[in-house]
């Protein structure tokens, strides 16, 4: 071959694949399906595909929608994104979304990201080898709700009942109620229950439990109150209980601990994931993803606020303390 | 050069059944010389160049491998070292809380722990903090026969065998025992994906991978995590194999294939304590980029001096051709008689030289063709002998216009003319074929110098062109021959019923001489009166008789028999001329010979 024909040739090869994506009339579109709102997922999962080389817009497009807490939505919504042909579709917010969505399509590839156990919660049956059309992240959420109640136990005076909230829409709540009686139990506390399936229901939740006399409140993952945290803050603040979170925002946002895995972390992967199976591979193939590091959060300024003494053995081995 | 051969070499010329061998010979030729020396070069460089590219990347990727190895040995034993904060006091001393909370800062210092259990001097579980789950207290868990313990105390430090938490992650137990028998054992569940971060960070050129395994050939740390996660065995990999029986890859580079089954260069070192190793890989075609663009050079090399050949051979061999055919045409033409062709060459080498003498050649040729065409035109009227002696004489200067004294002889048959009415024209052609056979040999015999012939009249001089001392003698001895000849032949003829005589007739005198004729057809000749007289005199002659006129008596006076002639008037002759004729030898003249 010549020398220029070659050089010719290259710059053609290395040109194409752009080439090739500027001449697809339009390109894939990704869709999430979020148990409660699509919008939380966006940012980190747009940098985990970025960080792929793919750029919204121009690779890909994002079709979001949302179940607003209401699990009844999600098989229509599915169904929906299943017509619309998306290249993949994202199911986060619990295991919730995946289910709908394997119950809709055996072939479209489904990234989850669940704080839910995908193989208790039947996404898959291994998290080597899921096989199929689903793969995912796990934020180890739900599995953490123990040790909060734990972390949360260091800090209350002895033998008080402590407080849950549960949503009872998340797909996992009865997993949840049982988890978090069994922890009190072994530390030895009465578990007094609540349950809130939107911001309306908040104070009402809160208030109810201040009054059956909790000493503080276990949290339990659900993305709604993620979502609806500046309410659920406000609730939990007015009536004066400590209590720990699912997710670093909350403390973030004055909440008094919070202890879990980077979620943000978790819509990342998801968005690297997306881009393998945009890129070809099959998500049977791709082993579930699980966290490695898990943190813990500390509001002292909401600790003076309670009037509560944090004793060192957490303070000094929280991984963040804010002042 | 005869015919056929000469229709050959212009055929050659013109069809050239050869033609181009010459150059494509050339062309090919340079162009393997060309191509074997830069074959032979190219071959020679991408060796050695395979052999130098080989040995350094084995060995920097060795080094690679080692100070990865180092690395992760660096790891655990970090981790170890941050286990021994948790084994410093003996279970006599300090409360559980105080030990919650060494583990819980531990935990925070090292992130590769996901759980960490205490255990007693006794073997049984005090304290165990996960993670992911509660904190448990005094579980008195037995662990007095688990090697997590019994090693642990044996041995200081325990190294568990890896294994895959939910068969996904990578997991391995790093015990260790206190300083003192009672100080317990530190039991930590280490997630092996952190060293993730160590394998991630190595740079094996663009497209190089760095991956641990452990003693089994499973892969812990690769920096496509997804490959760990599905529990990746890789112990019957070549490279693995290589490595556990313990091949020195410095010495000799190893080529195998890597998890996606493309050829790599593979070289390894053990990670110290655990018996893992640390794989360094880089794709063959990476590894042998610089090889295979110094064969890509090659190769443009080759092109180059392919075409260089090409040309050069075509240019020489033009030069070669070009002449070689003018040297074709020339000797085409000149077999084909134009000898007059000159061979333009002028390269100035051997060529040339040929060419020249190839000129030279027709030249001569030319030259040659020339004198044989005049031997040719001077034997018609002198003698074999006396041509010749013209020719090699180089000039014609005998046979200018000049006035000498001759004898000329003339003769010729009596009743020819009524015999060659008479006679069908084969017969005729016959005698006097015989006739002049006889005659002409008699001639040559004593160099005489036939005028011409007409019919079966001829005219023979003696003493011209060239002079010899006794010309009458000479002519006169001839005739005597000549008419016994003729005589014998007539004799024979009348058996045939030819009835023919013959007479001589000789004069002797000063006449002119020189060639007559014009350009292609040149006769030399006698002219004025000597050569009429004896034509007169061989008119007046009878059968049998030789007369001669008195000047050649006076020649040969004595020396033959003769009788008196008579006075005879001849026409064109003024006075009567007294003639003598010639009978015979006289015995005593008989010695007489005539030189030849």
């Amino acid at each position: 071959m010549r020398r220029r024909e070659f050089i010719a040739q290259a710059a053609v090869l290395a040109a194409w694949p752009v080439a090739a994506r500027a001449q697809q009339a339009a390109p894939p579109v990704i869709g999430i399906l979020h148990s409660s709102v699509a919008e939380v997922t966006r940012p980190m999962l747009v940098r985990g595909l970025a960080e792929a080389g793919y750029v919204e817009g121009r690779d890909f497009t994002i079709d979001g929608r949302s179940g607003d807490g209401r699990a009844e939505r999600l098989p229509g919504l599915a169904r929906e994104l299943v017509a619309r042909q998306v290249a993949v579709i994202v199911a986060a917010g619990g295991n919730g979304p995946a289910i709908a969505t394997m119950a809709v399509t055996a072939t479209v590839p489904i990234v989850f990201v669940s704080g839910g156990d995908p193989v208790d919660g039947g996404l898959v049956t291994s998290l080597a080898r899921p096989g199929g059309n689903v793969t995912g992240v796990t934020t180890i959420g739900r599995a953490l709700d123990a040790k909060r109640l734990d972390l949360l136990h260091q800090l209350l005076p002895a033998a008080a009942p402590v407080g849950v909230l549960v949503n009872p829409a998340y797909a996992d709540a009865a997993l949840q109620r049982d988890e978090l009686r069994t922890a009190a139990a072994s530390v030895g506390r009465r578990v007094l229950l609540a349950e809130a399936g939107a911001a309306n229901d908040f104070d009402g939740a809160i208030a109810g439990l201040a009054r059956q006399g909790a000493s503080g409140v276990v949290v339990a993952q659900s993305p709604v109150f993620f979502v609806q945290r500046a309410a659920l803050l406000k609730a939990v603040a007015r009536y004066k209980l400590p209590a720990v979170y699912h997710r670093r925002e909350f403390v973030e946002d004055g909440g008094l601990i919070s202890y879990a895995t980077d979620f943000g972390e978790g819509y990342r992967q998801a968005g690297l994931y997306v881009a393998h199976i945009l890129g070809g591979a099959q998500p049977g193939d791709l082993p579930v993803l699980q966290p490695a590091k898990f943190e813990m959060l500390l509001n002292l300024k909401t600790a003076r606020e309670l009037g509560l003494s944090i004793p060192q053995s957490l303070l000094f081995t929280a991984d963040e303390v804010i002042e | 050069m005869n015919d056929a051969g000469t229709q050959a070499l212009a055929a050659s010329a013109a069809q050239g059944p050869h033609r181009g061998r010459l150059l494509r010979k050339y062309v090919a030729l340079f162009a393997s010389v060309v191509c074997a020396a830069l074959l032979g070069n190219g071959a020679v460089e991408a060796w050695f160049l395979y052999r130098e590219q080989t040995a350094s990347l084995t060995r920097i990727q060795t080094e690679q491998a080692e100070a990865a190895a180092a690395k992760i040995s660096q790891f655990i034993a970090e981790i170890e070292n941050q286990l021994g904060w948790t084994t410093q006091l003996p279970w006599s001393v300090g409360t559980i809380e105080q030990r919650r909370f060494d583990v819980r800062r531990l935990l925070r210092q090292v992130p590769a722990i996901t759980e960490l259990a205490l255990v007693d001097a006794t073997g049984h579980e005090r304290l165990r903090v996960s993670r992911l789950a509660m904190d448990v207290v005094d579980s008195q868990a037995d662990f007095s026969d688990d090697p997590k313990f019994t090693e642990a105390a044996a041995r200081k430090v325990y190294y568990g065998p890896v294994y895959f938490r939910r068969e996904s992650e990578p997991y391995m137990t790093l015990a260790l025992a206190g300083p003192r028998r009672d100080s317990g054992v530190s039991v930590s569940e280490v997630n092996l994906k952190f060293i993730w971060d160590v394998v991630s960070r190595i740079k094996v050129g663009k497209e190089g991978r760095a991956y641990v395994v452990d003693g089994q050939g499973r892969l812990i740390a690769h920096p496509d995590i997804s490959l760990v996660l599905r529990n990746t065995d890789r112990s019957g990999s070549a490279q693995f194999q290589a490595a556990r029986a313990g091949v020195d890859m410095t010495e000799r580079a190893l080529v195998a294939d890597d998890s996606q089954g493309r050829p790599v260069l593979s070289a390894y070192a053990t990670i110290a304590p655990l018996g893992w190793l640390m794989f360094v890989e880089l794709p063959l075609h990476e590894a042998y980029a610089p090889l295979y663009a110094a064969l890509q050079r090659t190769g443009i090399l080759l092109l180059i001096g392919l075409i260089g050949a090409f040309l050069a051979g075509l240019f020489l061999a033009r030069r070669m051709v070009v002449p070689i055919k003018a040297l074709q045409e020339g000797a085409a033409r000149i077999g084909g008689g134009d000898l007059g062709h000159r061979v333009e060459v002028r390269t100035g080498d051997e060529l040339e030289t040929l060419a020249d003498q190839f000129n030279t050649m027709s030249a001569e040729l030319r030259d040659s063709k020339v004198r044989e065409e005049r031997v040719g035109r001077l034997r018609r009227f002198l003698t074999t002998q006396l041509a010749n002696v013209i020719e090699s004489s180089g000039s014609d200067e005998l046979l200018k216009s000049h006035r000498r004294e001759v004898t000329v002889v003339f003769c010729d048959l009596r009743g020819f003319t009524a015999f060659a009415e008479a006679t069908d024209p084969e017969e005729v052609m016959r005698v006097l074929g015989e006739y002049h056979a006889g005659l002409g040999a008699l001639i040559n015999k004593y160099e005489g110098t036939l005028e011409r012939f007409v019919g079966d009249g001829l005219l023979v001089l003696f003493n011209d062109p060239l002079p010899c001392p006794d010309p009458s003698l000479r002519a006169v001895r001839m005739a005597i021959d000549m008419r016994t000849c003729v005589t014998d032949l007539a004799a024979t003829w009348r058996k045939s019923g030819h009835d023919l005589g013959f007479g001589i007739g000789i004069a002797h005198g000063e006449t002119t001489l020189g060639q007559i004729g014009f350009e292609g057809r040149l006769d030399y000749s006698a002219i004025g009166t000597v050569p009429n007289l004896a034509a007169r005199l061989c008119g007046e002659a009878r059968d049998g008789q030789i007369l001669i006129d008195p000047k050649v008596q006076a020649g040969v006076e004595g020396l033959f028999e003769c009788e008196d002639g008579g006075e005879l008037v001849l026409k064109g002759i003024r006075r009567p001329v007294k003639t003598v004729n010639v009978l015979g030898l006289r015995e005593a003249s008989s010695q007489l010979n005539v030189t030849t």
